[in-house]
């Protein structure tokens, strides 16, 4: 349950865009929407759904959350195909789908009265994909939402994925170029950060040297950090490689910090290969958080010079929005998502290599006068384009676009 | 007809049914296939977008041939096909084809350049919905135009062109019904330029030609 309202976000967001939530909201008064995903914490989808639903709900649309149940063998299985999905060679086995339908199969028996009676079903990631052929009475329109990026999938995983994934009325991805040849139109929505949560509100400067002294880091040193899970998409190790190119006489700290999500079964394995990589560094830091840790993240974001998000591959990157509504310049990885929130050189970089993110960080710890202005830009890009009022703009217009038959105006 | 009830519009985005495009001959093959909506939201939305219009491109075409396929001459034709001064969206698909095969036929560069970042077409549908504001003079337009969201001003200025068959935006077709509006004023808000302009230029200039009448 959220304590806050839209009506807080009126000094953030301008009263105009409230109306029109509030207006283009108005016809799908009573309508039943249920979200599905895989976990109630951690990582972006996460985080989007806390605000929402409850969003969603108050501006009179009838929202509920549901997250599907499983043993780590099914995780294991669904985390196969997440990496299939981002273009990892993945062999899938027999007993990897028979445990993964299985498993579907078993939440469907509980959630099966509730999806079909619903108006709109959106269904979150490959892992719950399958509901859709375990409900056959469905009454109501059901989304696909793909988070992932989706670009140059492994084939046999998207072949499978896809035989779910086509009896959907429509999906959503976050980019064109995430867009699979799909049966049914495929809409395009971006994800967005909420700036009044914990990960995102103003903190007080007390505070966020607190939060340096509990995590035992240095308050007088120019601080680069990339948040995110421990994987190997997110490239931690080219992380610090580019840490390394910057030379030892850089008066820089390096801090890589990242909270576990109860989906993702590799993340304890990478933060150990990156804590190795790591240790014999006393100026980078390597930090595992609770998937509840966002008001720490913040201010761990707040005081660094440089946010990085140096990603191989990547749906979106709510961390990207993040940093830059903290305006804080951002350096990311030249792929997916990423592309969508950093203009290079206005309010940050895209890099393809170490050598590349090496040689932006060092630009910017030089000229801490053009990190400022790129710093504020991204504030206000992420004002324009990343904020969650656009999201649930985007969510309204989809949910009545469904019924629009191929014509390009409807017209209330 | 001495009533204006403001409208608003939101959009939602679906990729536009044909593959991308890469080169300038896949621009081609792609523009004569697209449907017209794809043209619209490529040639017409971006305005909602801008906010320099000295240095951004006012279409997605134009922004795609200088920053993908590094062809800036390309960029600033397309640039010049101002969708808003031609009959259709027929005449705005045979502009664009016009422009990309002469560039083909004259740079062997452009023709051959693949951009790595292939050029996607969308297509938008436009939810319109009452803004809940209610005009019945010029200086409830005016008050309006001071609180009114981008949206709302796109969809009567720039959408109704496309929408009313009259190439005229709705706030002039609906100040010429009011008995006190001076032709002058009509005049001025006709003649604005606003293909070079950003929505809060429009937005500045309508004020002052309002304040003004």
């Amino acid at each position: 349950v959220l304590e806050r309202t839209l009506s807080h976000y009126e000094p953030v967001v301008g009263p105009s865009i409230l109306s029109q939530l509030r207006q283009l909201a108005e016809p799908l008064r009573g309508a039943r929407v249920v979200h599905v995903n895989s976990t109630r914490e951690g990582g972006g989808v996460a985080e989007i759904l806390h605000w929402l639903v409850p969003f969603l709900g108050e501006l009179g649309l009838q929202c509920s959350w549901e997250v599907i149940e499983g043993n780590p063998d099914f995780f294991n299985a669904t985390k196969a195909f997440h990496n299939g999905l981002q273009g990892e060679p993945t062999p899938l086995s027999p007993e990897m789908i028979d445990t993964y339908e299985q498993t579907v199969a078993e939440n469907a028996e509980r959630l099966r009265p509730l999806l079909e009676s619903a108006d709109y079903v959106v269904i979150h990631d490959p892992q719950p994909a399958a509901l859709i052929g375990m409900c056959p009475d469905r009454q109501g329109k059901w989304i696909w939402r793909c988070h992932i990026d989706a670009s140059a999938p492994d084939a046999a995983v998207w072949r499978y994925l896809r035989s779910h994934v086509e009896g959907y009325d429509a999906s959503i991805f976050s980019m064109p170029e995430f867009a699979q040849r799909l049966p049914h139109p495929q809409f395009l929505i971006a994800p967005s950060i909420d700036p009044l949560s914990e990960k995102n509100r103003e903190l007080e400067p007390y505070e966020i040297l607190q939060t340096l002294v509990d995590l035992e880091l240095p308050s007088d040193l120019p601080l680069l950090t990339q948040v995110s899970r421990f994987d190997r998409f997110k490239d931690p190790l080219g992380v610090i490689e580019a840490f390394r190119l910057l030379g030892p006489s850089r008066r820089a700290g390096l801090v890589l910090v990242g909270g576990g999500a109860s989906d993702d079964p590799e993340g304890a394995q990478v933060f150990e290969e990156v804590r190795h990589a790591a240790e014999t560094n006393p100026c980078i830091w390597t930090i595992m958080l609770p998937p509840d840790a966002h008001r720490t993240i913040n201010a761990l974001q707040r005081s660094s010079a440089v946010v990085i998000q140096k990603s191989l591959r990547e749906g979106f990157a709510l961390t990207v929005s993040e940093g830059l509504w903290k305006s804080r310049p951002v350096i990311g990885g030249n792929v997916g998502g990423i592309r969508l929130q950093l203009r290079n050189g206005f309010n940050g970089y895209l890099v393809d290599s170490p050598e590349g993110a090496a040689l932006r960080l060092g630009y910017l710890l030089s000229h801490p006068e053009r990190a400022d202005r790129m710093g504020r830009r991204g504030r206000e890009y992420v004002r324009e384009h990343f904020l969650l009022s656009r999201h649930l703009r985007d969510y309204l217009t989809l949910f009545r676009s469904l019924q629009s038959e191929g014509r390009r105006v409807l017209v209330a | 007809l001495t009533t204006l009830d403001l409208k608003d519009c939101a959009f939602t985005l679906q990729m536009g049914g044909v593959g991308p495009a890469h080169t300038l001959a896949e621009l081609d093959e792609r523009l004569q296939e697209c449907s017209p909506d794809c043209l619209y939201h490529h040639f017409c939305h971006p305005v909602l977008h801008r906010r320099s219009a000295d240095t951004d491109f006012p279409n997605d075409l134009a922004a795609w041939a200088y920053r993908e396929l590094y062809d800036p001459v390309l960029a600033e034709r397309l640039s010049m096909i101002n969708p808003y001064a031609l009959e259709n969206l027929d005449e705005l698909r045979s502009r664009t084809l016009a422009v990309i095969r002469s560039r083909i036929d004259e740079s062997v560069r452009s023709a051959r350049e693949s951009a790595i970042h292939a050029f996607r077409f969308i297509r938008a549908v436009t939810v319109v919905f009452p803004a809940g504001v209610q005009l019945h003079s010029a200086a409830d337009l005016m008050r309006a135009l001071g609180e009114i969201g981008d949206h709302s001003l796109y969809y009567h200025f720039f959408e109704a062109r496309m929408a009313n068959g009259q190439r005229r935006d709705d706030f002039s077709a609906w100040l010429g019904h009011l008995p006190d509006t001076g032709e002058a004023l009509l005049q001025s808000i006709g003649d604005l330029d606003f293909y070079y302009m950003t929505l809060d230029e429009v937005r500045q200039k309508l004020l002052l030609l309002l304040g003004g009448r």
